[in-house]
């Protein structure tokens, strides 16, 4: 890494976590309720307890959530060459999701027979074990299905993590009808991607597994560009591709389902934010990987706060996710096109 | 909603430690150590009902209530005044005006707090449970919360009590309580002089949503001497047409109040309702457990007094 | 071709050795009880026609993929057994068609064959600032480094990840038919920048298609045909009339280059002669 490339990382993290801070601070002043910073901060009730009881731990809850699944975009993306990977068009977060779901009902049907083990089971470590094993197990299967002829073929992939997305929300439509109505309507809401209130406890033990999973990302960050050229040429550039790619693949899924488990599915963060800030930074994902995560969380906090403050006349609020689906979708198909032009000028 | 079991997503939402232990006594009991809110599978009559924090010594004058039938117990006790705050899904004329504070599965911590609240009634529902402990949590002995879970009819005149002393009104409180209970007891008492048909109780046509065991009309059909043609396990299920047919029920209660009356037509598979023995309701206070659920009764011994075993 | 050491360790000579390999990708046998051996400071052009097993030949050198049966070393090593590092240490390969989805810069990429020098993280040191800056001079890339790979014609690309094989600083360099898709000029410069690495002191080893530009160029040549080698040698000695009919099954016209003396070979097209 050359001079100009550390003075290029400070400013891209810098700009980042001026981002963060700008976006922290616009979901903390606005919301339904008007309240007075200085008040808050000289201790007046409910001033107080709403920034820092309430629009505070959202916020970081909304970063922690974008930074994981940014990082996990971004990598995602490297492993199969191509802008279109992210966690939730790839079926991860549909796994991390049916995982939860299945630890939650297994949770439910055991309390009815032993309440505290089923209470126990049912508590925000095992979901989370449940989401990473689900992201971990879907990550696996897509990749590995997505082998023409023993080559990752991206298009091939792309279209199993579709197939596996759709055929998950069957699943879980079909196991919402085995749980009680009242479960069902929530189990929607949180798959839909909403950004509640969490413990501080959850919170932290969600953050240190996604600070410790895109960790693991940001030191493979060099790898990944050897990655991205394909699997020969990382071997023979010195890449134990098979080791490498089955860390990313842990690391990325792992941080997939903390976010899952934290928030639901909130799609297309690992898709909008990489992009933007490749066109930032650059491919290199020494770069990419660690500003895309704090962009990532800047952009979810954002995209939080317009949730909130979007359908405040309504007196109700969308998840997240619905924001994110809506921004995102379309810009998908514009990648998407944009992708099918560059590809035909390239060989005519 | 009947099911008190605390819910999956409360569940993943709840604190990293595990919903703790269960107090015992008839009394709401008070959540001063553990974790704040615990879940209780107890009805407020066997003593499930939990506070955090105390209310006022001189009665709450500031109440925000997260659930339509705490709005309908105020009224009742003649306290609708002191309501600053309700659920946007709160339609009592008495409270038309007053600030929403979110909805009944998604009320918004934020909107309660800048009420400045003296005391917070709540009907546990797994749905809100997070946004309730939150609130919990940042109450710091400026307001309380009283949660009450309703799970079977009695619970509704034990409700009555509990919130006329957390607004220090205990003797209006056990007044009321005392009407519903006798309302009740009428309501059984009469069953020995009506017919004891078979009822399939239906809250939605498409899909076909019934009562099923466990829900507030199963009990309520029971009470009144009638049988609940639906069986299965669950509370409220979304029910084949075949087995409604099947079942052959001698009466339907049509309680899908806001659909049109002649879209019972989709049903006419069933003879009950090729018969026109179909009984409308056209109000929903059956289903909301609490003194509007008691002062429909009639509307029950009405519909039932007209049908008869074949 | 100065960023390279004249004197390196005392590997093994020949650097390169296989014997009696075998390799199949499923029911098909590629290469099938090869022998073949190269040395550093040698040029040699591995000839066939399409499927003989030549690029199949260099990846089990490269140790990306594994004999079924005999043995491949790489200075020494088993390379599809020793380390990635170790290996890419050693052997350089320039890919027929270089992948290239993302848009890094020439200097980026040549930066990668410096990987295998590096830590964990890629910072790059004194030593992998000077290869690089060797290797982009060497290929005539200095102009280029700050451009999108993804903005650059065939014959840059193809020059880029040929700087980025010599940045790799390796003794053996396997290049998978070099001069594809070219124009002339840049099929002879590709041919000479190879050339000059073999006098650098590298083992360089081409798959070529091109038999004139392979005499011209290479010290010695292999002929391959459905998995096996068929003849080695000087050129002159390799592409003999009725060898290259054999091989190709084209009948030629052979003669000498009257300015270099180098063997020439033109098939007989529209004369039907036998």
């Amino acid at each position: 890494m050359t001079r100009l490339r550390r003075s290029r990382l400070t400013l891209a993290l810098g700009l980042g976590l001026l981002a963060i801070v700008a976006a922290v601070g616009v979901s903390c002043l606005l919301g339904p309720q008007p309240i007075s910073l200085r008040a808050a901060l000289d201790g007046v009730e409910p001033d107080r307890a709403i920034l820092f009881g309430l629009r505070l731990p959202r916020a970081a809850l909304a970063a922690v959530v974008g930074f994981a699944l940014a990082a996990a975009g971004t990598a995602l993306q490297a492993l199969l060459r191509n802008p279109l990977a992210e966690p939730f068009v790839l079926g991860v977060s549909g796994g991390a999701a049916l995982g939860g779901t299945l630890v939650m009902l297994a949770a439910a049907g055991l309390s009815a027979v032993a309440g505290p083990a089923g209470a126990l089971l049912g508590s925000a470590p095992p979901v989370a074990a449940g989401a990473v094993a689900g992201a971990v197990l879907s990550t696996f299967l897509v990749f590995g299905l997505g082998r023409i002829g023993g080559r990752l073929v991206p298009e091939a992939a792309l279209l199993v993590g579709i197939v596996f997305n759709a055929f998950v929300a069957g699943v879980i439509t079909l196991l919402k009808m085995l749980a009680p109505p009242d479960q069902a309507a929530r189990l929607l809401y949180w798959l839909m991607g909403a950004i509640g209130y969490e413990s501080p406890a959850t919170l932290a033990a969600g953050t240190v597994l996604v600070l410790l999973s895109v960790g693991t990302l940001g030191l493979l960050s060099a790898r990944l560009n050897l990655l991205t050229l394909g699997d020969e040429e990382a071997a023979s550039l010195g890449v134990d591709v098979k080791r490498t790619r089955a860390l990313v693949f842990f690391a990325a899924s792992a941080a997939t389902g903390a976010a899952v488990a934290l928030a639901g599915m909130v799609g297309f963060v690992g898709l909008i934010v990489p992009h933007l800030v490749r066109r930032l930074v650059g491919p290199d994902h020494r770069l990419l990987l660690p500003a895309s995560a704090l962009f990532g969380a800047a952009f979810l906090v954002g995209a939080d706060a317009l949730a909130r403050l979007a359908f405040l006349p309504l007196g109700t609020e969308p998840p997240v996710g619905a924001v994110t689906a809506f921004l995102g979708g379309p810009f998908f198909l514009w990648l998407l096109r944009r992708q099918a032009r560059e590809h035909d000028e390239a060989t005519t | 909603m009947r099911a008190a079991r605390p819910t999956l997503l409360a569940l993943l939402l709840a604190a990293a430690a595990p919903a703790g232990a269960i107090t015992r006594g008839p009394g709401p009991t008070s959540a001063a150590a553990g974790p704040l809110l615990p879940v209780s599978s107890r009805g407020a009559a066997a003593g499930g009902a939990t506070w955090v924090g105390r209310p006022p010594a001189a009665g709450a004058r500031r109440i925000v209530t997260l659930a339509p039938s705490m709005t309908d117990y105020l009224v009742a006790l003649g306290a609708a005044d002191r309501i600053v705050g309700v659920t946007r899904v709160d339609h009592a004329p008495e409270v038309a005006g007053r600030p929403r504070v979110g909805g009944f599965l998604d009320p918004s911590p934020e909107a309660v707090l800048g009420l400045k609240p003296d005391l917070v009634l709540w009907v546990t529902d797994g749905g809100a449970l997070a946004a309730v402990r939150r609130l919990a949590e940042l109450s710091a002995g400026a307001f309380a919360i009283l949660a009450v879970p309703v799970v079977t009819v009695a619970d509704v005149p034990a409700t009555a009590r509990l919130v006329g002393e957390a607004i220090g009104e205990p003797a209006a409180g056990a007044a009321l309580a005392a009407r519903l209970q006798g309302a009740l007891d009428r309501l059984g008492a009469g069953a020995a002089g009506r017919p004891h048909p078979r009822v399939l109780f239906v809250v939605g046509r498409d899909p076909l949503v019934v009562a099923g065991p466990g829900s507030f009309p199963d009990e309520l059909l029971r009470l009144a001497g009638a049988v609940n043609a639906v069986g299965g396990s669950r509370p409220w299920p979304v029910y084949p047409l075949e087995l409604a047919v099947a079942a052959n029920p001698d009466l339907v209660i049509d309680a899908a109040f806001d659909e049109p009356a002649q879209g019972i037509e989709r049903l006419a598979a069933i003879p009950a309702v090729r018969r026109g023995a179909v009984a409308r309701l056209r109000r929903d206070d059956l289903l909301r457990a609490g003194p509007r659920m008691i002062e429909a009764l009639g509307d029950l011994e009405q519909a039932l007094r007209g049908a008869g075993p074949r | 071709m100065s960023p390279h050491r004249l004197h390196g360790p005392p590997w093994p000579d020949p650097i390169v050795e296989v014997r009696a390999a075998r390799h199949a990708y499923g029911q098909r046998v590629a290469v099938d009880g090869v022998s073949f051996t190269a040395r550093e400071g040698e040029f040699v052009g591995l000839l066939g026609p399409n499927g003989a097993g030549k690029s199949t030949l260099i990846r089990l050198v490269a140790g990306l993929l594994s004999p079924s049966a005999g043995t491949v070393r790489l200075a020494g090593f088993d390379p599809h057994a020793a380390p990635r590092r170790l290996v890419a240490r050693l052997c350089a390969l320039v890919p027929q068609e270089p992948r290239l989805d993302w848009p890094f810069t020439v200097r980026e990429v040549v930066m990668m064959g410096r990987s295998a020098h590096q830590g964990l993280l890629g910072v790059a040191g004194r030593d992998d600032l000077g290869a690089v800056e060797g290797a982009l001079t060497a290929c005539d890339l200095v102009h280029l480094a700050g451009r999108r790979v993804t903005a650059l014609s065939g014959g840059e690309r193809r020059r880029v990840f040929f700087a980025r094989a010599l940045a790799q600083e390796p003794r053996v360099l396997l290049l998978d038919e070099p001069t594809a898709f070219l124009d002339l000029a840049h099929q002879v410069a590709a041919m000479e920048m190879a050339r000059l690495a073999a006098r650098g002191g590298l083992c360089v080893v081409a798959v070529l298609h091109d038999l004139n530009l392979a005499a011209a160029a290479c010290d010695r040549l292999v002929a391959m045909r459905a998995g096996r080698v068929v003849a080695e040698g000087p050129p002159g000695e390799v592409l003999t009339e009725e060898r290259v009919r054999d091989v190709w099954g084209v009948p030629v016209w052979r003669g000498e280059n009257g300015a270099t003396g180098a063997t020439v070979v033109l098939p007989n097209v529209g004369s039907h002669a036998r």
